[in-house]
């Protein structure tokens, strides 16, 4: 069987083909929801947001039309709604605090931290200033490049390099550990 | 590191992509990319440093649940075409790179089953007794002997799902049509809304007899709808789902101490009542085996009901421990 190119699978949906449809959940689903849930750090809400775009496909497929690949419109169309959600959501202000918060609670001891963590810890608190500054706003104060940027006045290029270069020592301390 | 969509993955873009600042097309050639041997394991190093760093771990989605979820709560997808043969399923019709993608996906699905943060998932598991455990949402399950069930300490907000590994429970599902209840077990899943029924799982088969309602059973293939006093069975291997009337109606009774006898071979009341009961029936006489009985108990306790049906039947008990012996002439 010879495989269907992507026009015929939108042809397919566009005329009412539930199995078409499905196959396409089938294979974007899960890499949807786990490029939703960096967005929004919420599993549910990043399900939601996955599901409710392909419902909203399903109900308007008779207008569907995708110039380019599935795969691309389909994240783009989940960045977007993160990002609405991500303005729209008061909520996640108010967990923003509380993150902030919480930031004390990792330093102190907990009684079945791993030894992996203890040194991802121990790691973190290493990094040069302002790289360890960068991650922590980044990780734990779940706050966008851009904000980072603006709150520090620096480009939103070196933000990137710093997180990545947090991430990097951290993933070199790991391996010390798991080998 | 491999150009996907004319985008370079690199560290960068990987930290871009844990962090949640990757756009779409960023996220999609890494996606792709991901499906390289040997880019996963790499990916995975860094985004296990990411959520050590603040004690997360990967969430896990289910595209089968999801797809239901889509379906049943939202009514809005039809399960399939009515022209639309079964072959279109075939994985090998589905879009481009669809098929490794699945793969890699199934393989990332690793560390997070019963170690995410915000959910824990206890186990119950049965010996020698028949036990009833109360979930999260009200339902109550009681558990055969030798069972083994995996349900969430609560369960999140669209769905309810618990998993059945082996033996026997019967499910009094609390009504909630906002969260359908899902019972997944290794050859099939069950959806219900609110109701009564029991699930066997035994050597990979599973079977669903329904007491109260309707419950929707499903593997890959194929899906039906049980109505009350109806059977489905789907055997190891195969995704056809065979489907039945409940013809041993004290199914459940281990769970409901309801059994209804109406002029059962003796051999089967037997069966039944071992099964109920923490007991051992033996009959002395081969033509004792030819006897018929009828009558109903509701929740009463054995020996009432061994001497019960010795005294119908005209027959002797001895009770040794928790076995008895019937003894007499028996039937014709």
């Amino acid at each position: 069987m010879t495989q269907p190119s992507e026009q015929e699978i939108i042809r397919s949906i566009r005329d009412g083909d539930p199995m078409a449809f499905r196959q396409v959940f089938d294979a974007c689903y899960e890499s949807l929801c786990h490029y939703a849930f960096t967005i929004v750090r919420d599993a549910d809400e990043a399900e939601d947001t996955v599901q409710s775009m392909f419902l909203k496909i399903w109900e308007k497929r008779s207008d569907l039309d995708i110039k380019q690949s599935i795969r691309s419109y389909l994240f783009r169309s989940v960045y977007n709604q993160c990002m609405n959600h991500i303005e729209h959501n008061t909520v996640k202000e108010k967990h923003r605090n509380h993150m902030t918060v919480d930031m004390s609670a990792t330093v102190a001891p907990q009684v079945f931290v791993d030894e992996l963590e203890n040194k991802v810890r121990e790691a973190i608190d290493m990094l040069p200033p302002q790289c360890r500054t960068i991650f922590l706003m980044s990780r734990y104060e779940e706050m966008r490049y851009s904000e980072i940027a603006a709150k520090l006045n620096i480009s939103v290029n070196t933000i990137q390099n710093q997180v990545c270069k947090a991430l990097k020592i951290l993933r070199d301390t790991l391996k010390d550990v798991i080998v | 590191m491999k150009i996907n969509n004319n985008i370079h993955v690199t560290d960068e873009l990987i930290s871009k992509y844990l962090a949640g600042e990757a756009d779409p097309e960023e996220a999609d050639a890494l996606t792709g990319w991901l499906q390289q041997q040997g880019c996963r394991d790499y990916f995975e190093q860094l985004e296990t440093a990411w959520n050590k760093s603040r004690r997360e771990t990967k969430p896990s989605f289910d595209k089968a649940t999801a797809w239901n979820n889509l379906q049943i709560s939202k009514g809005a997808i039809p399960e399939r075409n009515a022209q639309s043969k079964m072959s279109t399923l075939s994985p090998v019709r589905i879009m481009g790179i669809a098929a490794s993608i699945l793969l890699v996906m199934a393989s990332i699905v690793w560390v997070m089953r019963g170690t995410e943060t915000k959910v824990h998932n206890k186990t119950a598991i049965t010996t020698g007794e028949t036990e009833t455990i109360s979930l999260p949402d009200n339902t109550t399950v009681t558990l055969f002997r030798n069972t083994a069930i995996d349900f969430p300490d609560h369960f999140n907000k669209h769905m309810r799902n618990v998993t059945l590994h082996r033996g026997e429970a019967f499910f009094r599902v609390s009504p909630d049509e906002r969260k359908p209840f899902l019972i997944h077990t290794p050859a099939a899943e069950i959806r219900v809304v609110g109701t009564e029924f029991n699930v066997l799982v035994n050597n990979g088969n599973t079977e669903v007899s329904v007491k109260e309602g309707e419950v929707k059973l499903y593997t890959d293939r194929d899906t039906v709808h049980l109505r009350k006093g109806s059977l489905g069975k789907v055997t190891a291997g195969q995704r056809a789902i065979d489907l039945g009337k409940i013809t041993d109606g004290n199914v459940w009774s281990y769970a409901t101490r309801r059994l209804v006898f109406q002029d059962s071979p003796l051999q089967q009341v037997i069966l039944d009542l071992e099964k109920s009961y923490q007991c051992t029936i033996l009959l002395r006489d081969k033509k004792i085996e030819k006897c018929n009985f009828t009558a109903t108990f509701d929740g009463d306790d054995i020996d009432k009901i061994v001497n019960l049906i010795a005294e119908i039947l005209n027959l002797t008990v001895r009770k040794n421990g928790q076995t008895f012996i019937l003894e007499g002439e028996g039937c014709p």
